[in-house]
């Protein structure tokens, strides 16, 4: 059940965050030159090598405790090892503690470097994942993902035009990276550029089609760039084009029904509102906007259970102090 | 993070297939320290059920004697005010004592400006020294918790957190010269800790350093050109 569980956790993370996901996995626990016990040893690696990241963590921890005990100066390869278990772990605090120390001692190689602005970017730490990064893109200046990483958090501060400087070093870098295409369209929107904007989904959403890339991300955003301009026809096409590269995003479904309910197609709205739903049903905010389409659509008794379900979820929110609710909508992939 | 765990039916007997658990660890702050406010400790279960609640101490430490063993959607979640809650679910707390899972960010939209991250990477006793300090100022004690705040910043020169706290106190004792060193000393560690920027603005601005100020607030700008403040007088 547990392994169900981290697999399932771990297959939203991807989702949410394909880059982190992908460089976790060059992300290496190298343990066989460190100072530490054979026995102990062996533990990590074969921790390691099965995946166990909890038990590796929990190895190297211990050690590392150990040597705080024994009053030994702190090694920054143990800390380092240890701070890889963490990320791997998904604990990204205590990834960029040891990390941090680590640093301290012997300065970061970039990719562990990256991997600490990561972790400070999954724990809400922008602002020191850009002291990192911008350190990161200053010693390397050609090196694509590093400028990217921090695009990503000027977005994210709706610094658009900062943002926008960076995706364009990273476009003449890499001209056929397709995400950076799709974020810089977004710095666009962002910036009232809607004709910029719409080019740039453009541009991503071609150069996807050229090398099999499936993401429902730029077709997503031009979608809803083009419902927030009142070109729905154009929108819901697009969103169409979203929803079959990438069935499972709620997001793309239920910007599609609101697009699909604007035009009065009130049966493929409902398809579409439902389908969204269904993928995150503890997610109150499709709810109202199926249960109009359903009074639209004559079916009353199916818009006050959808209305009672909605009052249902939004008590239960309002009781959870937790900042992980999420809800659909453009913003968020 | 601790977690003990007791396997009752290790010692009632192989009938009984109970399981009760202890769950114990520490509430931390998004900078590594421990939380010394108050903040609650809760385990909800699926469909936002909360199974228990406990008040962390002034040390950030909780405690659950009997709690859930990682039930279906269970999590453990720590929420204080002026805090984003935290939360981890109950099979995935770490398996060592002392690993956190559960750190308290500060709400709000710039996160880390205000806060520095050479809290993290400072040495334990350095740590220990600024935790120290923190208590005595709490406790109005502020000659020791100066001293408590030297000895962390001579164990970590770099301890930005110390520099700054240690420049607060002397600033309350009219001690301006040792507040702008140490106020100094903390932006010259940690460039990106914004909050030692102001009172040692003001500080330059009144010993007529002009040049100095400047310096400050094109830093401040690079940052955060959105955020205002004193240097809005300079531009």
């Amino acid at each position: 059940m547990r392994r169900g569980r981290v697999a399932l956790r771990r297959a939203a993370a991807a989702l949410l965050f394909p880059a982190a996901a992908a460089f976790a996995q060059t992300l290496d626990l190298s343990v066989g030159g460190l100072d530490i016990p054979a026995e102990a040893r062996q533990e990590t690696a074969a921790a390691a090598a099965a995946g166990d990241w909890r038990t590796a963590e929990a190895a190297l921890h211990r050690i590392v405790q150990e040597r705080a005990a024994q009053a030994k100066p702190e090694d920054a390869a143990l800390l380092r090892a240890l701070a890889v278990a963490h990320f791997q772990a998904g604990r990204w605090f205590a990834a960029a503690r040891a990390f941090k120390r680590s640093d301290r001692i012997e300065p970061l190689r970039a990719s562990d470097r990256f991997a600490l602005a990561t972790a400070f970017s999954r724990f809400e730490r922008r602002h020191w994942a850009r002291a990192e990064l911008e350190r990161l893109v200053a010693e390397h200046p050609a090196e694509k993902d590093y400028r990217f990483a921090l695009s990503e958090i000027f977005y994210f501060y709706q610094w658009f035009g900062q943002a926008a400087e960076q995706l364009d070093e990273v476009i003449r870098l890499a001209p056929d990276f397709a995400p950076a295409h799709d974020r810089l369209g977004q710095c666009f929107e962002g910036m009232g550029e809607h004709e910029k904007a719409a080019s740039a989904y453009r541009r991503a959403l071609a150069l996807d089609e050229a090398s099999g890339r499936k993401s429902p991300w730029p077709a997503f955003h031009l979608g809803g760039l083009l419902h927030d301009l009142g070109r729905l026809a154009e929108a819901e096409a697009a969103l169409e084009r979203a929803a079959a590269v990438d069935a499972r995003q709620a997001a793309v479904h239920y910007e599609l029904g609101v697009a699909r309910r604007k035009l009065g197609k009130w049966a493929a709205a409902a398809a579409s509102l439902e389908q969204a739903a269904a993928l995150e049903p503890e997610n109150a905010k499709t709810l109202p906007a199926l249960a109009q389409v359903y009074r639209r659509m004559g079916r009353e008794d199916a818009a006050r259970q959808t209305l009672e379900r909605f009052r249902e979820l939004r008590a239960r929110s309002g009781r959870r102090r937790t900042d992980e609710t999420s809800a659909p909508g453009r913003e968020r992939p | 993070m601790r977690r003990l765990r007791i396997r009752l039916a290790v010692w009632a007997g192989a009938a009984c297939a109970a399981w009760a658990a202890e769950i114990s660890g520490v509430i931390v702050a998004d900078d590594g320290m421990p939380f010394l406010g108050s903040a609650e400790a809760r385990i909800e279960c699926a469909g936002g059920t909360q199974a228990a609640a406990a008040a962390a101490d002034g040390a950030g430490r909780f405690r659950f004697p009997d709690a859930p063993e990682e039930e279906d959607g269970c999590a453990l979640t720590a929420a204080a005010a002026g805090y984003l809650s935290a939360r981890a679910p109950l099979g995935g707390l770490p398996a060592a004592e002392g690993i956190p899972a559960l750190a308290l960010r500060r709400a709000g939209k710039y996160q880390g400006e205000t806060i520095s991250v050479s809290h993290l990477a400072a040495p334990p006793a350095a740590r220990a020294a600024f935790q120290d300090a923190a208590r005595r100022i709490f406790a109005g004690a502020s000659e020791e918790a100066a001293a408590s705040l030297r000895r962390a910043v001579e164990i970590d020169p770099l301890y930005a957190a110390a520099w700054f706290e240690l420049g607060r106190l002397l600033l309350a004792r009219n001690a301006a010269a040792g507040a702008r060193r140490a106020f100094s000393r903390a932006v010259a560690a940690d460039p990106w800790f914004v909050a030692p920027y102001e009172p040692l603005l003001l500080l330059e601005r009144a010993e007529g350093h002009a040049q100095t100020v400047e310096t400050l607030c094109a830093k401040l700008r690079r940052i955060n050109p959105y955020r205002r403040g004193i240097c809005a007088e300079v531009e």
